[in-house]
C-alpha cells in the first residue's frame, strides 16, 4: 500500500485525541503525536482510541511527504505563547532553545519565540546582551520559514544595532530594507529606525558641536540630519494616516525633534496636531501633558524655521 | 396558481429633477463632485427585480409572442392565454391587450370573477412594465382590494405601487408607501431595503436631507448586520444627504463612523468621493483639521479601482456558484442588481482624471493652511515623485516651492524648481515665476553666483514676464551685495528701460541713488534721491532718502547744511533708529564746524540701545576732550564708561585712555592702576572676553622697550598667577600666565612656551577665550604633546568654530592627523583649512603638505593642482615657491612626463636663482629628463650650466652632472664655432 494511501486510512480512522497535526502535501491532515522529526523524516505515533486495550503505533513518513507540522502546545504553553511579548528572557529561554532545532520548519513557533526573548535581552539588559540578540535576530533571519518573521527579526537586528550604538551599519541596512520591501507596515517601521537612527545622529553630532550654527561646516550636514529625521518621523502621519497608532508615534517623533532643535512652536504645534488628529492614541496622553509643559513659547519666534 | 415565467421588467431612471439637481451641481462644484452625485443615483439605476422574475439579458430583445388574430374576434378563453403566454414571453403589450381586454369585456361577469381576480395584478405589472405608471396604480389599488390576494404578489405590488407614485411625482404618498413597506417586516426583505433606501431619497427630494439622514442613521442599526450591501449603500446615502443637509459636522461623524467598514463596501468609490467633497467643503471653511481627517481617510485611486474590479470579480464568482445550484435565483437577482451598480460606479471612476493628484493638493493644502508647511511640502513631493504631470501638479509643483522657502530649505526649493524645469519645461505656465523663486531660494542659500545666472535666464527667456522686471533688480542688488557698484548701476537702469511701467521701477531708483552714495559719489546720491523724492507722490523710500541726503551732505562736508537736514529728519522722524546715527553725524558736524558744546548735547541724544553709534558718540566725545586738552575731563569721561559699561567690546580702549591720561600727566603707576584696578574687577570673569585685550595691552604702560619694565610686569603678573591660583581663581591666573608669555616672547618666539606648558591645567576651551587656549595648545603641540594638543585644539573648534584663529586648529589638527598616520583626516583638516583660511599666511605651507599627502595616496592629479593653487597663493614664500616648482617637475617626471617637468624645473632656477641647494636640484633632473628625451645635446648643456655655477659647488648634483658631461661628450659631437659654420657653408 502506498503511503500516502495508508496515511489517508489512518486521517479517517484515528481520533483527535493527540495533539501534533501532520499536513500532508496531499491536503490531508493526521493527528499524532510527533517523536521525532528531521529534513528527512517524520517519526511519530498514532494514538489509539480511547479503548481498553490503549498503546500506540509508532510510524514513519518521508519528510518530502510532509507539508507541514503544527506541534500541539505544551501543558500551559498557550496561555504563555500569548503573552510571550511581556515574559522575561529567563521564560523565554528555554522555549526558544526547545524549538530552536524546528526554526526552519513551515509554521514552526520557533522564530516567534526567539524574537520575543531577543526583544526581552534587549529590553533588559541592553547593553550587555545586544550582542546576543543580534545573533538571535540574524539566525531568525537566515533559517525561518516565514517572512512575516524575518522581517520582524530584521526590524528586531536593526533595534538591537542602534542600540549597541552601530547606527551607521543600522542606517545602510534599513535603507536598504526600505528599497526591497513595499510592505507600508514594514516600511513604517523601517522609516521610523531611520529616523531614530538619525535623531540620534543629530544628537551626537550637537553634542560634538554646540556652537554648530556658527560652523559653516558643520550646519549644513546637521541641517541635512534634521531634516531628514524630520521627513521620517512624519512619514507616516502623512501618508498611513489612518494607521492611527504609528502615524501618532511618527508625530510624536517629529515634536520631540523639533523640542530637541529648540524650535518650541514647531513642536507645540505636533503635539496640537497629534491631538487632535489621534486623539485616541497611547501617544495622545504624553503629548497632552508635553503641551501643557511648553505652554507658552520659551524663546522668542524667530524667522528661522526648520 | 401563479406560474409566471421569469421575466424581465424595466430599470427604474432617476426622475429629471434629480437629473438637474446633478447638472446644478456640476456646475458649481466642477466635474469631481459633479460625479459624486451621480454615483449616489446608481442605486435607483439598478432596481430591485420583480418577485420571481428574470435579470434582462441585455444583448436580447423581448421575444415577441407571434400576433395573432385580431383581439376582437377572440373570445375570453383565448384572450386569456393568449395574454399569459404573451406575458411570460415579457411581451407587456402583448399581455396588457389581450388581459385588460378580458377584464373589461367580460369581468362583468359572474363566472370571470374568478379569473378577473387573479389577472387583474398581471395588467398592473404589465403597464408598470411599460412604464404606464399612472394606469398602473388604478390597477394596482384595485388588485389590492382583493382580500385573497396572493401574500407574495401582494408584496410585490405594494413596493411598485410606491414606485408609481414616486414616478408620478406624488412624493409623499409615494413616501408613505416606502415607508409602510419597510415597517412591515413580513415584506419582502430585499425589497425592504429598497424601500428604506428610497423612503430617504423621497426625503432628499423634497429637500428634507437633514430627515433623510437622520431616519438612515436611526435605521442602521436593525439590518446592517443582516443585509451588508445594503446597509452600506444605506452609509453612502447618509453621506450624501448630511452633505446637502450642509451638516459636514455630522457627516464628518459617518465618516469616522464606517471608515472602518471601507473595505467591506460595494460602493466604496461613492463613499470616498463624498470624503473628498467633504474635505474640500472643510477646506472652504479653512476647518484644516477636519478637512485633514476627511482627506486621509481617501484611498488612491489604483487602489480604489483595484478593490472595485476584485468586488466585481467576487461578485462575479459568486453569481457562478450561485447559478448551479437550485433555489438561489433571488439572491442571484440580487447579486446582479448590485453587480450593475458596482461596474456603473468603476465606469463613471475610471473616466474622472486628476482624482489622486486633487486629493493630494487638498490633503497638502489643508495642512498649508495650518501652517504645517514641512508637511504640506512633503505631501506634494509624494505627489510630484509618482504623479503624471496634469494641471493639477503643476500648481502643486509651484506651491511646494513656496512651501519648502517658508521652511527656509533652500535645497529643497531648489530641487522642486528643477524638477519643474525638467517636468514642464517651457510648456509650464508658471515657469518665469518658478525661475524667480529658484533663483531667490539660491540667493537665500548664498548661491550668489548661481541665482545671478538664474534671474539672467529668467530675463532672457520671459523678458515681458512682470518677474523679469524683478529678476533684473534682483542682479542689481547682488551686484551691490557684491561690492560691484558699477554692475548694479547698470541693471538698476534696465529695470527702468525694459520695463517703465514696472513697479520695481521706483525699487531701482532709489537704489541708484543708494549706490552712489555706496560709491562715495555723494553729491551725484544727493542730487539723485532728491530727484527720486520729487518723481513720487508719496514715495516708498521717503524716509531712507531724506536720511541718506543728510548723510550725502555730510561727508561732502557741508555741515550747516547737513546739521540742517539732519535736525529736520530727527524732527519728522521722533524715535525712528536713523535718529541715533543722525545724533551722531550731528555732533561730528558741530565739532567740525567748532561748535563744542551743541556736538556734545547731540552726542548724548545717542540712545545706549543703538550700542555701535551710543558707543562712536562716547568715545568721540572722549577724543574731543583730548582734542582740547581736558585731560581731567577726558578720564572723568572715560572712567564712567568702564564703570557704567562694564561688558563693553570698548572696554580695554577706555582703560587705555584713562592711562594715556595718566601718562600725559606723568604719572605712569596711576595708569597701571587703572589697569590692575580693572583686571581685579573682571580678571576672572570668562564672560569679560575683552580681558584678553585688556592682558595684552599692559607691556603699553609698562615702558615698551624697556628691560626694568618688562621685568616689573613679569613680576606683576608672576605675582598674580599664583595668588589666583592659590585663590582658585583659574580664569585669571590663566590670563595672567598667557600675559606672562606674551612678554617673554618679547626676548625669542620660543621663550614663552615653558609658561603656555605651565598653564595648560586651567584651560577650558569651552569658556576661556581661544587667543588664549589656541596658544596653549600649540605650545603642548611644539612640546611634542600631541595627545593633550590634540585634545585641546578639537574642544577650542568645538566650542569656537568661527573663532579668526582656526587656521591654527586645522593646521595643527592636520599635523597631528599625518603624525598619527591618518593620511584622510589630515588631508581633511587641510582641505578645510584651505576652504575656511585663505587670507591666512600659512596658506602655502599647508598646501605643501596637503600635496604630500595627496602623493602619499597615490592622488598624482590633486597633488599636481595643490601645487599649482599654491604657486598663485598670495603671501606664500619665494623658498616655498621653489620647492613647489620642484615638486611639480619631479610630479611630471615621475609620470614619464619629461616634456612638462622641464619646464619646471627650468622655471625653478631662472625664477628663484638664489636658492643654491633647489637650484642643484633642478638642474640636475631637467638634464636627466632631457636623456629621457633623447635630447643629449640639451641635457649637456643643462650639465654644463650647473657646472658652471660656483655656488653649487657644494651640492651632490655638481659631481653627478660632471659625471654625466664626460659621458655625454663622448657621443654628443661638438657644437660648431660660428666662424666655422659658416665655412662649412
Amino acid at each position: 500500500m502506498r503511503i500516502a494511501a495508508f496515511l489517508s486510512i489512518l486521517v479517517t480512522t484515528t481520533t483527535l485525541t493527540a495533539q501534533d497535526i501532520i499536513y500532508l502535501k496531499t491536503g490531508e491532515s493526521l493527528a499524532c503525536r510527533v517523536d521525532a522529526l528531521t529534513d528527512n523524516i517524520v517519526n511519530f505515533s498514532l494514538l489509539s482510541n480511547a479503548g481498553t486495550a490503549g498503546g500506540t503505533a509508532r510510524r514513519t513518513v518521508p519528510a518530502v511527504q510532509v507539508d507541514y507540522v503544527e506541534f500541539d502546545f505544551q501543558e500551559g504553553e498557550e496561555a504563555f505563547f500569548e503573552k510571550r511579548n511581556a515574559a522575561t528572557s529567563d521564560q523565554l529561554k528555554s522555549w526558544w532553545d526547545y524549538y530552536l532545532p524546528h526554526l526552519h520548519r513551515p509554521r514552526s513557533r520557533a522564530a516567534a519565540y526567539g524574537i520575543a526573548f531577543a526583544a526581552a535581552l534587549l529590553r533588559e539588559i541592553p547593553d550587555i546582551a545586544g550582542t546576543r540578540a543580534l545573533s538571535i535576530f540574524d539566525r531568525i533571519i537566515e533559517r525561518a520559514w516565514s517572512a512575516d518573521d524575518i522581517a520582524l527579526a530584521k526590524q528586531g537586528r536593526l533595534r538591537t544595532l542602534m542600540a549597541l550604538g552601530d547606527l551607521e551599519t543600522a542606517t545602510v541596512e534599513a535603507r536598504l530594507l526600505a528599497s526591497q520591501t513595499e510592505d507600508p507596515g514594514l516600511l513604517i517601521e523601517v522609516n521610523y529606525l531611520l529616523a531614530m537612527a538619525d535623531f540620534q545622529k543629530l544628537k551626537t553630532l550637537q553634542e560634538e558641536h554646540p556652537r554648530w550654527e556658527e560652523d559653516d561646516e558643520v550646519r549644513p550636514e546637521r541641517n541635512v540630519i534634521y531634516h531628514r529625521a524630520l521627513d521620517q518621523f512624519l512619514w507616516p502621519h502623512l501618508f498611513h494616516a489612518t494607521r492611527e497608532e504609528v502615524a501618532a508615534r511618527g508625530l510624536a517623533g517629529a515634536a520631540g525633534l523639533s523640542l530637541f532643535a529648540g524650535e518650541i512652536d514647531a513642536a507645540r504645534a505636533r503635539w496640537g496636531d497629534l491631538l487632535r488628529l489621534y486623539p485616541g492614541t497611547t501617544f495622545a496622553t504624553e503629548a497632552k501633558t508635553l503641551l501643557e509643559t511648553h505652554s507658552s513659547p520659551t524663546t522668542a519666534p524667530t524667522d528661522k524655521a526648520p | 396558481m401563479h406560474h409566471f415565467r421569469q421575466v424581465s421588467l424595466f430599470r427604474l431612471r432617476p426622475t429629471e429633477d434629480f437629473c438637474l439637481v446633478s447638472a446644478g451641481f456640476l456646475l458649481t462644484h466642477g466635474p469631481m463632485f459633479g460625479f459624486t452625485k451621480l454615483l449616489l443615483l446608481l442605486w435607483l439605476i439598478a432596481g430591485p427585480p420583480l418577485l420571481g422574475q428574470d435579470e434582462p439579458e441585455p444583448a436580447v430583445a423581448p421575444a415577441p409572442v407571434p400576433t395573432g388574430p385580431d383581439l376582437e374576434a377572440e373570445g375570453p378563453a383565448q384572450l386569456l392565454e393568449r395574454g399569459r403566454a404573451a406575458f411570460a414571453a415579457n411581451d407587456f403589450a402583448g399581455a396588457e391587450g389581450a388581459l385588460e381586454k378580458f377584464i373589461i369585456d367580460y369581468g362583468a361577469a359572474e363566472e370571470a370573477k374568478e379569473a378577473v381576480r387573479l389577472h387583474r395584478p398581471l395588467v398592473a405589472i404589465c403597464k408598470v412594465g411599460l412604464k404606464k405608471f399612472d394606469e398602473a396604480l388604478k390597477w394596482i389599488d384595485e388588485s389590492l382590494t382583493d382580500p385573497k390576494i396572493d401574500p407574495e404578489l401582494s408584496d410585490e405590488l405594494r413596493f411598485w405601487r410606491a414606485i408609481c407614485l414616486m414616478t408620478a411625482g406624488e412624493l409623499v404618498p409615494a413616501q408613505r408607501a416606502f415607508g409602510e413597506y419597510w415597517a412591515n417586516e413580513g415584506h419582502n426583505a430585499f425589497k425592504r431595503y429598497e424601500a428604506l433606501l428610497l423612503f430617504a431619497t423621497l426625503y432628499i427630494q423634497q429637500d428634507f436631507p437633514a430627515e433623510a439622514a437622520d431616519f438612515l442613521e436611526e435605521q442602521l442599526s436593525k439590518y446592517r448586520d443582516i443585509a451588508p450591501e445594503a446597509a452600506s449603500r444605506a452609509v453612502v446615502l447618509e453621506l450624501y444627504a448630511r452633505l446637502q443637509a450642509e451638516q459636514p459636522d455630522k457627516a464628518l461623524a459617518v465618516l469616522r463612523r464606517e471608515h472602518g467598514n471601507m473595505d467591506r463596501m460595494t460602493q466604496v468609490i461613492s463613499f470616498q468621493t463624498l470624503a473628498l467633497q467633504l474635505g474640500a467643503t472643510f477646506l472652504e471653511k479653512e476647518q484644516f483639521y477636519d478637512a485633514i481627517i476627511c482627506l486621509q481617510r481617501i484611498w488612491p485611486s489604483a487602489r480604489l479601482l483595484d478593490y472595485q474590479k476584485a468586488k466585481i470579480a467576487e461578485i462575479n464568482d459568486r453569481i457562478t456558484v450561485l447559478e448551479q445550484r437550485p433555489n438561489t435565483q433571488g439572491i442571484v437577482f440580487q447579486l446582479k442588481a448590485i453587480l450593475k451598480r458596482v461596474e456603473r460606479e468603476l465606469e463613471n471612476f475610471e473616466a474622472v482624471e486628476n482624482f489622486d493628484s486633487a486629493l493630494r493638493l487638498r490633503l497638502a493644502m489643508a495642512y498649508q493652511g495650518l501652517e504645517r508647511y514641512t508637511e504640506a511640502a512633503l505631501i506634494m513631493e509624494e505627489m510630484l515623485v509618482t504623479m503624471p504631470a496634469d494641471p493639477i501638479v503643476e500648481k502643486a509643483t509651484l506651491a511646494q516651492i513656496q512651501c519648502w522657502m517658508e521652511v527656509r530649505r533652500w535645497p529643497m526649493a531648489v530641487t522642486a524648481a528643477e524638477r519643474y524645469e525638467d517636468v514642464f519645461g517651457a510648456d509650464g505656465p508658471s515657469l518665469a515665476t518658478v525661475l524667480f523663486l529658484k533663483a531667490e531660494a539660491l540667493r537665500e542659500d548664498q548661491q550668489l553666483n548661481a541665482a545671478q545666472l538664474v534671474y539672467g535666464e529668467l530675463v532672457d527667456r520671459f523678458p515681458s514676464d512682470p518677474f523679469a522686471a524683478k529678476a533684473i533688480f534682483m542682479q542689481g542688488f547682488l551686484y551691490l551685495q557684491q561690492d560691484d557698484n558699477d554692475g548694479a548701476l547698470y541693471q538698476f537702469d534696465q529695470v527702468g528701460r525694459q520695463h517703465p511701467k514696472s513697479g520695481m521701477v521706483e525699487d531701482a531708483d532709489y537704489w541708484t541713488g543708494m549706490t552712489h552714495s555706496f560709491s562715495g559719489l555723494y553729491a551725484e546720491a544727493r542730487e539723485h534721491l532728491t530727484a527720486y523724492l520729487n518723481r513720487y507722490d508719496s514715495p516708498k523710500y521717503r524716509k531712507e532718502a531724506i536720511f541718506r541726503i543728510a548723510v550725502c551732505t555730510f561727508s561732502l562736508a557741508e555741515y550747516d547744511e547737513a546739521i540742517r537736514l539732519l535736525e529736520a529728519f530727527n524732527t519728522a522722524f521722533p524715535g525712528d533708529p536713523f535718529t541715533d546715527e543722525a545724533y551722531l553725524l550731528i555732533g561730528d558736524a558741530c565739532l567740525g564746524d567748532g561748535r563744542i558744546e551743541e556736538g556734545f548735547a547731540a552726542y548724548e541724544k545717542v540712545r545706549p540701545e543703538s550700542v555701535r553709534f551710543f558707543e562712536d558718540a562716547w568715545f568721540k566725545k572722549g577724543n574731543a576732550y583730548k582734542l582740547l586738552e581736558e585731560v581731567p575731563k577726558m578720564r572723568e569721561h572715560f572712567e564712567a564708561f568702564v564703570t557704567t559699561y562694564p561688558a563693553s567690546a570698548r572696554l580695554p580702549e577706555a582703560v587705555y585712555w584713562i592711562g594715556w591720561t595718566h601718562t600725559q600727566e606723568d604719572e605712569p603707576e596711576r595708569a597701571r592702576r587703572i589697569y590692575w584696578e580693572t583686571i581685579e574687577k573682571h580678571g576672572n570673569d570668562p564672560d569679560m572676553s575683552t580681558m584678553t585685550d585688556l592682558f595684552a595691552g599692559l607691556s603699553k604702560v609698562y615702558l615698551p622697550g624697556s628691560e626694568e619694565g618688562r621685568e616689573e610686569l613679569l613680576t606683576r603678573l608672576q605675582i598674580l598667577k599664583g595668588r589666583a591660583a592659590a585663590e582658585k581663581q583659574y580664569t585669571l591666573a590663566l590670563r595672567a600666565g598667557w600675559a606672562k608669555s606674551l612678554v617673554q616672547e618679547e626676548g625669542g618666539p620660543r621663550s614663552g612656551r615653558t609658561e603656555l606648558l605651565d598653564i595648560v591645567k586651567w584651560v577650558d576651551p569651552k569658556v576661556h577665550d581661544p587667543v588664549i587656549t589656541i596658544a596653549v595648545a600649540g605650545a603642548m603641540l611644539e612640546s611634542g604633546n600631541l595627545l593633550t594638543a590634540k585634545e585641546l585644539f578639537t574642544n577650542i573648534r568645538k566650542w569656537h568654530p568661527r573663532t579668526p584663529g582656526r587656521d591654527r586648529i586645522y593646521q595643527a589638527l592636520g599635523d597631528i592627523a599625518a603624525e598619527e598616520g591618518d593620511t584622510a583626516k589630515a588631508i581633511g583638516f587641510y582641505t578645510r583649512f584651505e576652504r575656511e583660511s585663505a587670507a591666512s599666511l600659512q596658506l602655502g605651507e599647508v598646501r605643501l603638505k596637503l600635496a604630500s599627502l595627496y602623493d602619499a595616496t597615490g592622488k598624482s592629479r590633486e597633488a599636481r593642482e595643490t601645487l599649482e593653487s599654491t604657486l598663485e597663493t598670495a603671501g606664500v614664500t619665494a623658498a616655498t615657491k621653489a620647492e613647489v616648482l620642484l615638486r611639480l617637475g619631479h610630479s611630471h617626471a615621475g609620470s614619464d612626463d619629461h616634456a612638462k617637468a622641464i619646464v619646471y624645473f627650468e622655471r625653478l632656477y631662472v625664477a628663484y636663482g638664489k636658492f643654491a641647494e633647489l637650484n642643484a636640484k633642478a638642474y640636475w633632473a631637467r638634464g636627466q629628463s632631457l636623456e629621457k628625451l633623447q635630447l643629449d645635446r640639451e641635457a649637456l648643456e643643462t650639465y654644463e650650466e650647473l657646472v658652471a655655477r660656483e655656488d653649487l659647488k657644494p651640492f651632490d648634483e655638481f659631481p653627478k652632472a660632471a659625471g654625466r658631461i664626460v659621458s655625454l661628450r663622448r657621443t654628443v659631437p661638438a657644437e660648431p664655432e660660428p666662424g666655422q659654420k659658416e665655412a662649412a657653408l
